[in-house]
Order: C-alpha cells, then structure tokens, then sequence
C-alpha cells in the first residue's frame, strides 16, 4: 500500500479521532452520523458492491442488531451484546442467504426489500403480542463512548472491504460480478462465495444499528427497520461510487453535508435533490464521485 | 366464525379488493412487459391520481368517478412525457439503453422519491380526504358503501376492457408480440416506438385511474402509493411478469388471499402476509404461479 | 483401458422437450471427439450435463470411473474439466490477463498469484494475445474473445476441455489460425478435447472420432470420413435423395 494513497485517509482517521476533544457537541453529533453510514456502507459494499447483487434490505440487519440489543440491555453486558448483536446478524444473513441468492438482478433486489419489510413487520407482530410498542434503554453510556465505538466500525467495515478486494476471495466476488456462470465454469464456488460476502456484509450494520439504538435510548421497529436506512445506503454508494474504499466516505460526507444544509428546514428539497442526483450518477456517472475524482485504471464495471 | 369465513361479505370484499389490484398491477405489467423497466415509483403513479381527484371533486364538485378520467389523461401524459423526453433518448443510445435497463429500478427509484417530495411540497403532508357516495348499500346480505361498489365497477370494467383489447384488437396483439419478443417484433413490421408509447401512457393512466378509484375510500397523503407498489409488484410476479391476463387473475387471487387471510388472523398480520407472499414467491417461482410467458428476465 | 470419461445413456428433458435420449460416448484420453448436429440436435446441452450447469434426467456421467452427475460446474472445473461458451462469456470489465489469472487461481491448477499470472500469460502466449494483455477484454474483436475463452479454459488447468462451437463467426483465415491453436494447446498441455463445430471442414481436420446428434440421439460415431459417408448421417442433411 503506497503512502501517497494511504495519507488522506490516515488523515481523516487522525481527524475523527480528534474530534471529540476539539470539536464542539454539534460537531461530535455529525462525526458520529458520518461514521455511523461509513460503517454501513463500506459493509454494503462487501456484498453488493464486490458480486453486483444490489441489496435495497440491509435495514434488516441494523434493526436485528438494535433489537438484539434493546432486549439484552442490563442482562448483558455490551462488550459481549455488541459482538453478539453482529454473530447473530451473521447467523441470520447465512440462514437466509441459500435461497436468497440463488435469485438475481433486480429481483434480489427488490427480494430483499421485501425481506427487510418482512422482518419488521413480524417484529412489530411480536412486540405488540408481547405488549411493547416501543422500548426505552436506560443507563446507556454517554455519546463520546458511543463515538468511539462508532469510530472503530468504521474503520473495521472498511479494512474489511480492502483487505476483500486483495484476497482470492475478492476477485471472486468481481468475477461473479462480471460474469457469473464464467465464474463458476473457472472454478469459483459462486454459492459459498457468495453466502460468505452476504454474511460479511451483515456483521457491522448488525452492531451499528446496536449502537445507534442506545444513541437514541428508544427502540421501535418501524424506526429500527426503516426502509429510508436501506435507501440511503444505497444512495451513499452509488453517489460516492463503490470501486475504491474512498468512495462510501465520499458519498457519506455528500449527502451528510447536504441533510445538515437542507433536512431541518426543506426535507422536501432535500430528497428532491436526492432524487435527482441519484438518477443523474445511475445514468451519467455510475463510478460516483470517486470514479469521477479518481479514474481508476481501467473501468470497473 | 365459519359462518363469517363463508359469508358473502367476505367474498365480496375479496372480490373488490382484487379487482383493485388488479387494475394497480395493470398498468405495471404492461411497462415492465413492454419494456423491462421497474417501475418502483408505480404507487407514486396511484398517488398523484388519487390528488387529482381530491382536488376535482373538493376545488371543483366533480365526481370522482369522472374525475378517473382526468386522473388518468394526467398520469397518461407524466407516462407520454417521460418517454418522449427521456427514455426514447437513452434507448436510442445502446450503452445508456444497457444502463437504463440494469438501473430502472434505481432511477424509477430517484423519481418516486421526487415525485413524493413534490407533491408533500405542494400539498403538505397532512392527510386529506373527502366524503362521496359513502352511503351504504345492500345486496342481498352483504353490506358496502356505494363508493366501494362504484370502484369496483369501474375497475372491473376496466379489467375486462383490457383482456378483450388484448385479446381482440391488433394493437392488443402487438402489445402481446412485443412482451414475448422483443427483437422479433420490430422485423415483423410492427412500430415499437409507438406501442412502447402507448404502452407507458395506457400503463400510467390505469394506476392514476385506479388512484382517482382509491381516493373515494382512503385517505389522502403524499406516502400513500407505497403499499400499492409492493401489491403490484407481488401481483405481476405472482401472475408472471409480462403475462397481462396473469396479472389480473393474480390480483384477484392476491385479493382474496389478503382478506381472508386478515379474517383468519388480524389485521396486524395483513402486512407480514403480503410482505411473507411477496418473498415466498420471489424465492421459489419467479416465474409466476400462473404459467410462464416467455418474459422472464 | 478405462476411457477417461464416458457417458452412459444420458437423457435430459426440458418440459415436453426430449432434448436428449439415451446418448452414450466413451472419450479415451488424449482423443479429440467432434460432437456435430443441425441447430437443436442437443450440442450445447451435451457439454452442459457434462459441464455441470445441467443435470441429466437419466443415465450417468463418469469421470475416470467416478460419477460426476450433480456436482456443481466450479467443483467439476476443479477436477479437470472446462468448457468454453457458445455466446462468449468474458470478464468484460476485467483486463485480458485478469480473465486468465482468474481460472487459473481457481482451477484445478489452484495457483497462488504468482504462479497464475505465469500460467496465464503462458496461455494467452500460446493464443496469441500476450501483447493485449492489460486491455480491456470487452474491447477484443470476436475473434479474440473466442481466443480468450479458450485461454481461460486452458489456463484452469483442465485435461478435458469442451470447446463449444469457438470457430463461429470467424473468417476463414481465423479458423485456421484457431485449428492451429488448438492443436499446439493439445500438444503442449496432453489435452483431451471434445469440440462442437458447424465449420465441418474445420471439425472433420482436427477430430479423430466424429459424434453425430440429431433431434437428441446419437445416430453416428466413428471416424470423420465414416461418418461423412454414412446413410443415416446423409439422410438427415439432404434427405433421402442422397
């Protein structure tokens, strides 16, 4: 790994590292929504990313991670709910993976869509036949705690997501993208790869969504396993490009910068313009950002 | 509880309620046959419908029921407009058409996002509603509101006008041709640019029909068109993509399945019963339950 | 001696279609099989029963005596057999040397990265495309993707390769060039070779057994000119005024 290209993201993690000691509770809060959808997408990038299955469900595992541990909360302690929390979303990805990926284009996605609505509507089933309809967490740790956790997801999704794209396993998961019944003819176990790809991918949403639910101290399943979580990674993904493990951070600060502008006041405006620029980078710029900031040498897709 | 099971009231709600989806997934089945786009912004389509007939019937006292037909010129035309203006351009390019085709979901996508955030500017997003035809009418046992009746009249015509089109009229049967072979249907002389227009034009008309339809009896908010896209999606899956005639008999089965499903549960389940529907098929038959029609992806 | 790989009666339906019935063929190491048919005779669906993307309905496949049937292509591929496709299947986004790196880091050969990035710039020198080996392969002409996909094929270190019609669409002097190829990779890597061609002045140079297909059954085996003048072979591709 040459130093040129390892630098700006020394840089940044050097930056966010720092934050929480210089930076102002404002400027905590948006660090820690910024890490919070580097950590998702980077993870999302394992999966759709690498293999071309585009995922639209990975609600899912960020709402079983926060559920998980909403429920465990005080029993357990969360050095070991939060491991957990993302073995359990492994667990449930490998489960479901079998019968999931054996559909492909637009129908996995649209395949796990359904299925990210599917969970949530049998949680909220659930909770109601138990009489919650909503559960609060109490003594959770402060937000500068919660920061770091944070911190050290993001930094592990996207180690994850490089140290894939170098190994065998990697350029498996791109054969199986550029063409996958080539892939399996040249010998790549297309069903395990791809298995392994969807259990990676669910690993760290799984605990974030832990985390964010003791951010927010209030776990509800309509909220925990909102579609507009799944929707804006995808969105993050496409619009910073997910060739380069730049790209997430690029469509992160993007559209975080533009919610910080615009949410509180236009939320209209503000998903009017996502709107566009995600059609506009589909059809126009389908590399992102960092396809665009940075050529790569060839073209990925 | 079995006398509830095997009252007419069930069977009539069943009977409505799948006639609506099946005019919802119409509209879907013939743009996503005619040319492979996803249109996951379709709900949006029944949304904008259902406005316009808000505001025909509570700005200007006209009939919902009429008021279909301006749902629908104007849905038409979002239809005619977007292909004139955008999809005739990236079709004509192959590498934008290869894009085009492999992204519609995402940039049908970006558009229901739009088109939701445009409407709740314009409208805001409270929750609207109006009264009309509420009364309630009696057939034999079974008990509805005309306005229920009156949709279900005028789905199930348009249901039936549509298999006869389809099945009796040539341009019915190019629609047809085109679905099942696409590259064929342009040598044997039949004019794609102009059954792809229409195609998109009619497809977007019904839902907003269909949204002028659903107005009478729902309420009113620019979120609203989500639920029916799911429907509709599970609707032209079940009945196997393309597979117009499919798609309808698919509706009325997916009508049933949800009302006497709810009967037999609650309504709480009504959604894990979709969504659980809508994933068991996709995983075991993409192909559809009724039959192949040589439209699958 | 026990053929290296045989086919015992194998049939394969699709719906109401009998696409093959009771097809038998015992392949000895070393050979090279020409497998010919009109459009339909069930060709492609050969290779891919033996391929693992289908599975037969009935009979069996063996591979050195063992029973390959319902292994996965990637585990049939690891144990030496690899085929090429009919409609060219590149890594269209990847460079040519990458197409080739990847089966041979996968295939039975299960190189490191080193050793398979010698092994395939081996083989894309034995076809010819060693100097474009950092373009894009969706950029090569037919010809050299059809060069490619037999590059890949060779490059997974297989004994048997099924090679599915790799001479379509190629002007005469390509075809040559493409016979010439084939017979260096065969020599140089002890390849058996199963080929399925309509060239049949190409088919009938390079095969020493000639398989004739039609409407799924095997109506013909035997040496090219044998089969050339059998009855039942000119019966179905001129008739009976033959």
């Amino acid at each position: 790994m040459n130093v040129a290209r390892a630098a700006p993201s020394a840089a940044l993690v050097a930056a966010m590292l720092a934050l929480p000691f210089v930076g102002s509770e404002y400027a905590v809060a948006i660090g820690f929504e910024l890490l919070m959808w580097i950590a998702l997408t980077q993870s999302w990038t394992v999966l759709s990313g690498m293999t071309g299955y585009i995922s639209l469900g990975h609600a899912v595992f960020y709402g079983l991670g926060a559920y998980f541990v909403v429920l465990t909360y005080g029993t357990v302690p969360l050095w070991l709910s939060l491991p957990l929390a993302g073995l359990l979303n492994l667990l449930f990805a490998t489960a479901v993976s079998l019968p999931v990926l054996r559909v492909r284009g637009p129908y996995f996605v649209i395949l796990t869509f359904g299925l990210s609505e599917l969970v949530k509507y049998v949680v909220l089933a659930v909770e109601a036949a138990l009489g919650e309809f909503g559960r609060m967490v109490f003594g959770v740790p402060g937000v500068i705690a919660l920061y770091w956790i944070m911190l050290a997801l993001a930094v592990a999704a996207t180690v994850l997501v490089e140290l894939v794209r170098r190994t065998r396993f990697g350029q498996g998961l791109l054969a199986i993208r550029e063409e996958e019944t080539a892939a399996e003819a040249m010998g790549i176990p297309v069903v395990r790869y791809k298995m392994l790809a969807y259990g990676l991918s669910a690993i760290i949403p799984g605990m974030v969504g832990g985390v964010m639910a003791l951010r927010t101290t209030y776990f509800e399943p309509q909220a925990a396993f909102d579609p507009i979580v799944s929707f804006t990674i995808l969105t993050m993904a496409i619009i910073g490009g997910s060739d380069d493990a730049r790209g997430p951070v690029l469509g992160t600060a993007f559209l975080t910068l533009l919610s910080e502008l615009l949410w509180a006041r236009a939320p209209e405006i503000y998903l009017i313009i996502l709107g566009v620029a995600l059609i506009a980078f589909v059809l126009l710029l389908p590399q992102g950002i960092c396809g665009w900031l940075f050529p790569p040498r060839r073209p990925a897709t | 509880m079995i006398a509830f099971l095997l009252s007419g009231q069930l069977l009539v709600a069943a009977i409505v309620t799948g006639t609506l989806f099946a005019v919802v997934a119409l509209g879907l089945n013939l743009v996503y046959g005619t040319m492979r786009l996803i249109n996951i912004a379709h709900g949006e389509l029944v949304m904008v419908g259902a406005y316009a007939a808000f505001v025909g019937f509570s700005a200007f006292g006209i009939s919902p029921l009429l008021c279909t037909i301006g749902a629908g010129a104007i849905t038409g035309a979002l239809g005619a407009a977007l292909y004139l203006g955008l999809f005739q351009k990236l079709f004509a390019s192959p590498a934008l058409a290869r894009r085009l085709e492999a992204n519609s979901l995402l940039i049908f996508f970006g558009a229901s996002v739009i088109i939701q955030s445009l409407v709740a500017l314009g409208f805001s997003r409270t929750a609207r509603g109006y009264r009309y035809l509420d009364t309630v009418v009696h057939l034999g046992d079974v008990a509805l509101t005309a306005n229920r009746l009156a949709s279900f009249l005028v789905s199930a015509a348009l249901c039936i006008a549509a298999l006869l089109f389809l099945r009796f009229s040539v341009y019915g049967l190019a629609i047809k041709a085109l679905i099942q072979r696409r590259e064929a249907a342009g040598i044997v002389g039949i004019d794609v640019e102009r059954i792809q227009l229409a195609s998109i034009t009619l497809g977007f008309a019904t839902a907003g029909v269909a949204g002028a339809l659903v107005s009478m009896t729902e309420q009113i908010t620019p979120f609203m068109g989500f639920p029916y896209t799911i429907t509709a999606f599970i609707v032209i899956i079940l009945g196997g993509l393309g597979n117009l005639a499919g798609g309808i008999a698919a509706g009325m089965l997916l009508g049933f399945v949800e009302v006497y499903g709810v009967a037999l549960t609650s309504a709480s389940m009504s959604s894990v019963l979709t969504y659980g529907v809508f994933v068991g098929v996709l995983v075991l038959r993409p192909e559809g339950l009724i039959g192949r029609s040589g439209a699958a992806p | 001696m026990t053929a290296l790989l045989s086919l015992h009666r194998v049939g394969r339906s699709f719906g109401g279609l009998r696409a093959l019935n009771e097809v038998s063929l015992e392949v000895s190491e070393g050979e090279v099989v020409g497998i010919m048919g009109a459009n339909g005779a069930g060709k492609t669906t050969l290779f891919s029963l033996i391929a693992g993307n289908l599975r037969p309905n009935s009979g069996d496949i063996l591979l050195r005596g063992q029973s390959i049937v319902g292994l996965s292509p990637d585990r049939i591929c690891r144990r030496g057999i690899a085929r090429t496709f009919q409609i060219v299947r590149p890594f269209g986004g990847l460079t040519v040397l990458e197409n080739v790196t990847i089966p041979a880091r996968f295939g039975s050969a299960r190189s490191d990265a080193k050793a398979a990035r010698a092994i395939a710039e081996e083989a894309l020198r034995m076809v010819g495309l060693l100097a474009r080996r950092d373009e894009i392969a969706s950029s090569l002409t037919l010809s050299g993707q059809k060069r490619l996909e037999l590059a890949r094929a060779v490059a997974t270190g297989a004994h048997i390769v099924l090679l599915d019609e790799v001479m379509a669409g190629l002007t005469a002097t390509e075809v040559a060039e493409m016979l010439a190829i084939i017979r260096g990779l065969r020599e140089r890597h002890g390849l058996t070779v199963l080929i399925i061609e309509h060239v049949m002045r190409a088919l009938m140079e390079i095969s020493e057994r000639v398989l004739v297909l039609h409407h799924g059954e095997a109506i013909a085996i035997g040496a090219p000119a044998a089969v050339a003048a059998d009855p039942a072979v000119l019966a179905c591709y001129f008739g009976d005024r033959a």
